[in-house]
């Protein structure tokens, strides 16, 4: 079985990181039933994520956790996680200053101050780890620790451990102001990590605000969504993805498990194309799922609509766009449809009939030059109790929509030289910056070439 | 880490200095506090004027407060006795400054809640800093706090209250008319059981009545901390980098040129044998605010 390693940077890196966690060892003891395929799901899932402690009952995240204040991660380590899971304190680096919001601070101050420390506690977990695949980084763009201390752990530990993948999960901030240098420390993030790592998931705060009121019932827009919610929405992209799944073959019965290593060089089989959505349905409350049914060909249908419109929410889609071969009229001008470099859907639950999903992902029209880039994989274990869930994770060209925004608004602020005294203090220039802008020019424009031309 | 200062006068300036020399990577906050236009002390505008000049150099940021606006806020809140005919404060000097502080000391708290409390959205002090203070110079943040908390007034029912409060002059530590300028940046700093989605919906109201600069059009910094003030179920702290804040140099240049004063300005020059060092430390200071005719008048002496 392959292992995967969380590392989680900053105050958000870190909620979100025990909120993965937390979902990961839900669905480990819910599918805990006598049975052989059901035991070897909760396996593989337990051997992936965690680590078997030292006395029998209980286990070992396999995470790394780094932050420059000192509360969030403390708290973490404090719990003991339905009684059965701990983080490894050995694997924990902390500090008490926080970075100030300040990427210059995290990425050249701490992330060289901290860099022997952070060092020792990544190979601790390496030690326990020999068949280590994949490294998923969990981190903010927008504040100072998660996102400059999380690119530069990302650079360590491609040093200390060159094969393995380094995936980075990146929530970008409301577009409407958490910190007002956020979008300097975007465009700073988002470049590095284009020179340093394998694969970057993205989280928009603002997506996930929206469809955190769906969980709620009868929330209205006045009513309070807390990070927690968001955080426990993210989580279940995210491990609805990466937990275990086979891939079905027609002519085997039982298919080959899907590896994490094999998921991500499977999204980003090209250097230029690194941006990553994951998308899931259903999203229902635990009230509402008395009086709703699905079926495969409901979720296949909407997963693939919310793909087409680059949506995480099964609401306000535009059905009249369509791939070409599906359009009814004779006029076949091409519409706003998303183009993917590649896909990858799990589907998870009970009479999963694979082929009816497939078809409907594996449409000419949606991929790059038209070759079908699709993954599919399959579970016979419920996520989150749901009957059926398809989880969707995919490379596509409106995954790099919001970069133009971010390169005219940050583009603004550093031809009035605002704020860059605050990062030239720490040995960055306006050279890193303008440096920073063409890298993320060239990866906006390659994903909107991908795009046809109107 | 960083340090707090607030003060009035030379010691606090000495000592401002002192710090940024000895200790460059500490953010020094400073909270000067302003002499209201009737102050007894004679020299208070020279001082005030000399105290600018060091803290606008050695201070990271600067939340200028007026006694004459901690002392509206506390008749507001009908803490302050006031002699209405003659509107002489009539209690005790001692007792209306604690009141007054008081009131500081709740910015204060305010600003450091984050690093003492928990919350799902912690502001460290040094990000307040980096958020609000686009250029070095650019460093005045105008304070202001709601809701004002008293026994005798009634807290605010609704929540999203207090975000329009802390927008009206009248909660405000400095008496600068925000409207009237341009915001380079705000902070709002939350204090109670709030979570981000109250916070998105009242920043999204505001943003539409405030008027940011073209390249910080999302200028806000927002921090959530989970406890509240005592006796309190929410509280905000809003700092505001507005360009309206030069005209607060003007109240030295007012108090200057007033009559009254101008008559006792060279007697404390003569009276203690002021260096020529000094005097054109002043001169320096004068240039600060705008105030070219003392600059005339002491020209023409030496």
């Amino acid at each position: 079985s392959t292992q995967s390693t969380g590392v989680q940077v900053g105050q958000c890196g870190n909620q979100l990181g025990e909120a993965l966690f937390e979902t990961v060892y839900r669905e480990q003891s819910s599918n805990a039933r006598p049975g052989s395929s059901a035991s070897a799901y909760c396996r593989e899932t337990a051997a992936r994520f965690f680590t078997p402690g030292a006395d029998g009952g209980t286990l070992i995240a396999n995470a790394v956790l780094v932050d420059m204040e000192n509360k969030v991660v403390a708290g973490c380590l404090s719990r003991r996680h339905a009684g059965v899971w701990t983080y490894n304190p050995r694997c924990s680096v902390l500090s008490k200053q926080g970075s100030g919001n300040n990427w210059a601070n995290g990425y050249c101050n701490f992330g060289e101050t901290k860099e022997e420390e952070i060092s020792v506690a990544v190979k601790v977990l390496l030690h326990s780890l020999p068949d280590l695949r994949v490294a998923l980084l969990l981190m903010s763009a927008a504040g100072g620790t998660g996102s400059g201390l999380g690119c530069r752990i990302t650079e360590l530990i491609r040093d200390i451990v060159p094969g393995v993948l380094l995936v980075n999960q990146v929530v970008l901030p409301f577009s409407q102001g958490e910190v007002s240098v956020q979008g300097y420390n975007m465009l700073l993030t988002l470049s590095s990590l284009y020179q340093s790592s394998d694969a970057l998931l993205l989280s928009h705060n603002d997506s996930y605000q929206t469809l955190s009121r769906r969980l709620i019932p009868g929330t209205s827009s006045r009513d309070c969504i807390s990070f927690r919610e968001m955080n426990r929405l993210i989580s279940s992209h995210v491990a609805g993805v990466l937990l275990p799944a086979s891939s079905a073959k027609e002519e085997e019965k039982k298919g080959r498990l899907i590896h994490c290593d094999d998921i991500v060089e499977h999204l980003v089989p090209h250097p230029c194309y690194r941006l990553l959505t994951a998308r899931m349905m259903p999203v229902i409350s635990e009230h509402s799922r008395d009086y709703t049914n699905t079926t495969w060909e409901m979720l296949g249908k909407y997963s693939r609509q919310m793909l087409i419109q680059n949506s995480i929410i099964d609401e306000g889609l535009i059905w009249s766009i369509k791939p070409r071969s599906e359009l009814l009229t004779t006029n076949k001008r091409t519409q706003n449809l998303n183009v993917s470099v590649s896909n990858y859907i799990v589907c998870r639950g009970s009479e999963v009939a694979l082929p009816e999903v497939e078809d409907r992902f594996k449409v000419a029209d949606l991929y790059r030059n038209e070759k079908t880039k699709l993954l599919c994989g399959y579970s016979a274990a419920t996520f989150d109790k749901l009957d059926k869930s398809l989880f969707v994770i995919d490379n596509s060209a409106k995954n790099g929509h919001f970069l133009e925004d971010l390169l005219s608004d940050s583009w603004l602020k550093f031809q009035a030289n605002a704020f860059i005294y605050q990062y030239e203090k720490f040995g960055l220039d306006r050279e890193w910056f303008k440096e920073s802008f063409n890298v993320i020019e060239k990866v906006r424009r390659d994903y909107e070439n991908l795009l046809p031309k109107k | 880490s960083s340090g707090i200062n607030a003060e009035y006068g030379g010691l606090g300036s000495r000592t401002l200095s002192l710090i940024a020399d000895n200790f460059p990577d500490v953010f020094r906050f400073v909270i000067p506090v302003y002499p209201s236009a009737d102050d007894d002390v004679i020299t208070s505008p020279y001082n005030t004027t000399l105290a600018m000049k060091q803290i606008s150099e050695f201070g990271n940021c600067i939340m200028p407060v007026e006694n004459q606006s901690l002392t509206a806020i506390c008749q507001q809140l009908g803490t302050a006795k006031v002699d209405h005919i003659k509107h002489t404060v009539t209690e005790s000097r001692e007792k209306a400054f604690n009141k007054m502080n008081s009131l500081v000391a709740k910015v204060i708290l305010d600003i450091t809640a984050s690093a003492r409390f928990d919350g799902s959205m912690n502001v460290d002090i040094n990000e307040i800093c980096m958020n609000l203070v686009p250029f070095p110079k650019a460093n005045y943040l105008v304070p202001a706090i709601a809701p004002l908390y008293s026994p005798k007034i009634p807290q605010p029912r609704h929540l999203d209250a207090i975000f329009s409060d802390v927008f009206s002059n009248s909660n405000q530590l400095c008496k600068v008319d925000l409207k009237k300028g341009t915001f380079l940046s705000c902070a709002l700093l939350l204090r109670g059981n709030l979570q981000v989605s109250d916070v998105r919906r009242n920043v999204d109201r505001l943003s539409e009545n405030t008027k940011f600069i073209y390249w910080n059009k999302d200028g806000w910094k927002t921090g959530l901390c989970s406890v509240p003030p005592i006796k309190q179920m929410y509280s905000i702290l809003s700092l505001a980098n507005n360009t309206c804040t030069q005209l607060s140099h003007k109240i030295c240049h007012s108090m200057l040129v007033s009559s009254k004063v101008t008559y006792y300005l060279f007697l404390p020059i003569y009276k203690f044998n002021l260096s020529l060092a000094l005097f054109r430390k002043f001169r320096i200071s004068c240039k600060n605010t705008n105030n070219f005719i003392i600059q005339f008048i002491i020209l023409n002496d030496f």
